[in-house]
């Protein structure tokens, strides 16, 4: 049995061929992440919570939670579980922020307008730059 | 290798992204800048969240401002000053409702309180349907635009004045494209080239995002009803000054015995307008976007390609109550569904 491919006067050894297969690995690995890197699909990773006036905190999607935030109005609860994340409760009396439901997607964001609270997904590899639609 | 797909890369790969989010003009307004300048685009956001909140009080229709005053100014004939702004929203929203054969109609801002929507961000608003004997009377009385009348006095400037005490200006389907249209300009006299504006989900955008273009999702309506459903339901890449902006049913609305009470009202009836779930409008200038997507939303699965060619709108898609997907033929080459969907193309 031949160990070794012959291209014309070249001959190829097994290991030439490891390293050829990891560098044609290597292209397509730079190749997507360099020039595809916004349109790969991915998932969100990061609730991003904010309060108005106040700094953005984040949480893991990783850990189930349950939020409980003080807004200019009152409580605003916000459930994480696995990995996604909602309003489950708002001092406001409209709750359009607790019917949103449930945030998959990174870049999708709702929020408790009268309590001036939102929470956003974020992901590292978005494939949206922004979510379009709703009002 | 490296150095030919680094030399394939756009000039400004090295442009750092700037994000902030406001609460401001009854939503939520995300502002992304792309400069290499942090203090550039910190001073840009600071100067639009300023204007965004003048231009919100300026233009709301029941509080204290410039707007609110000319609206408790239309029961008398008698012509009052006004803000330049607001004059100029009035001149265009004329020549839109015109062109939209009236569906596109701010001058029905009592019908607008009437439902209530008005106060969606009151913290101690509780909706209640509307009487119909008021709705019908004040759908007698017929508010339009063309009831107001602008006139130039050589000592008070431009004023304005209402030949229908019923009517009273509600921008709400007009005043985010017009602001956001506002802000890019206000970006670009900043030398940013590169942003994306997002007020609500309606946005508009500058350049690209390093090259590559802005990529948009479109949420899909039936998520808000069906969980398993998938939320998005498709994708466009917009090109530099392209706006994107949706009106639909699924995100401000009530629920009374069942019935469903959504935000856009038909002006033809008084109620809102039905046989539409989400109209979605692709063009450069965002203040017509925003008046599209309401007139195409009222005009339905019918008529919407009649008011879409007499706006000037190419690129339209429709999703009606029966969760039929209408699209112009402009808009079945930009967008990408990404659910398996039969959408109708219509010429």
């Amino acid at each position: 049995m031949k160990s070794t491919l012959t291209f014309a006067k070249t001959s190829l050894n097994a290991a030439d061929i490891i390293i050829l297969f990891l560098a044609c690995a290597l292209t397509a690995w730079i190749y997507i992440t360099f020039w595809f890197g916004n349109h790969t699909s991915g998932s969100a990773e990061t609730l991003v919570l904010q309060v108005a006036q106040q700094p953005p905190e984040e949480y893991s999607l990783q850990d189930d939670r349950i939020i409980d935030i003080n807004g200019p109005i009152g409580h605003s609860l916000i459930e994480i579980k696995q990995g996604k994340a909602r309003f489950i409760h708002s001092a406001c009396r409209n709750q359009f922020c607790v019917f949103h439901g449930w945030l998959t997607t990174p870049g999708d964001t709702t929020a408790c307008l009268p309590n001036r609270i939102s929470i956003t997904l974020k992901g590292n590899l978005s494939e949206y730059d922004a979510l379009a639609g709703g009002q | 290798m490296v150095l030919f797909i680094s030399a394939c890369q756009p000039d400004k790969l090295s442009q750092e992204l700037h994000q902030r989010q406001l609460f401001t003009f009854g939503t939520l307004v995300d502002i992304s800048i792309l400069s290499n300048d942090p203090q550039q685009a910190r001073q840009a956001i600071d100067e639009l969240s300023t204007e965004f909140d003048r231009l919100h009080a300026l233009w709301h229709p029941w509080n204290d401002g410039a707007l609110a005053q000319a609206n408790r100014q239309f029961s008398s004939p008698v012509p009052i000053t006004t803000s330049p702004s607001i004059i100029s929203l009035i001149q265009q929203s004329q020549y839109l409702s015109r062109q939209s054969n009236g569906l596109f109609n701010p001058a029905i801002g009592k019908l607008i309180k009437l439902w209530q929507f008005d106060q969606l961000d009151n913290e101690a608003f509780q909706f209640h349907l509307p009487e119909a004997d008021a709705i019908q009377s004040l759908l007698q009385q017929n508010p339009s635009m063309e009831d107001i009348i602008i006139s130039h006095s050589s000592s008070s400037g431009e004023q304005i004045h209402s030949n229908n005490p019923s009517v009273a200006l509600d921008f709400g389907a007009f005043a985010k494209g017009v602001a956001i249209e506002n802000m890019i300009h206000q970006l670009k006299k900043r030398h940013i080239d590169n942003a994306l504006i997002n007020a609500g989900g309606d946005l508009k955008v500058l350049g690209s995002k390093n090259g590559t273009p802005w990529r948009i999702g479109i949420k899909n309506p039936e998520y808000a009803k069906n969980p398993n459903a998938k939320p998005v339901l498709a994708a466009i890449n917009l090109r530099n000054e392209e706006s994107l902006f949706t009106s639909g049913d699924y995100e401000r609305f009530f629920e009374v015995e069942g019935q469903h009470y959504h935000h856009i009202i038909d002006p033809r009836s008084g109620y809102p307008a039905r046989g539409t779930r989400s109209v979605t409008i692709l063009t450069n200038d965002a203040a017509l976007a925003d008046a599209a997507s309401t007139a195409l939303f009222i005009a339905g699965p019918e008529q919407w390609s009649d008011i879409a060619r007499k706006m000037g709108i190419d690129h339209v898609m429709l999703i009606a109550a029966d969760k039929h997907i209408y699209l112009s033929p402009a808009m079945a080459e930009r967008i990408e569904f990404l659910t398996a969907v039969k959408p109708v193309i219509i010429k």
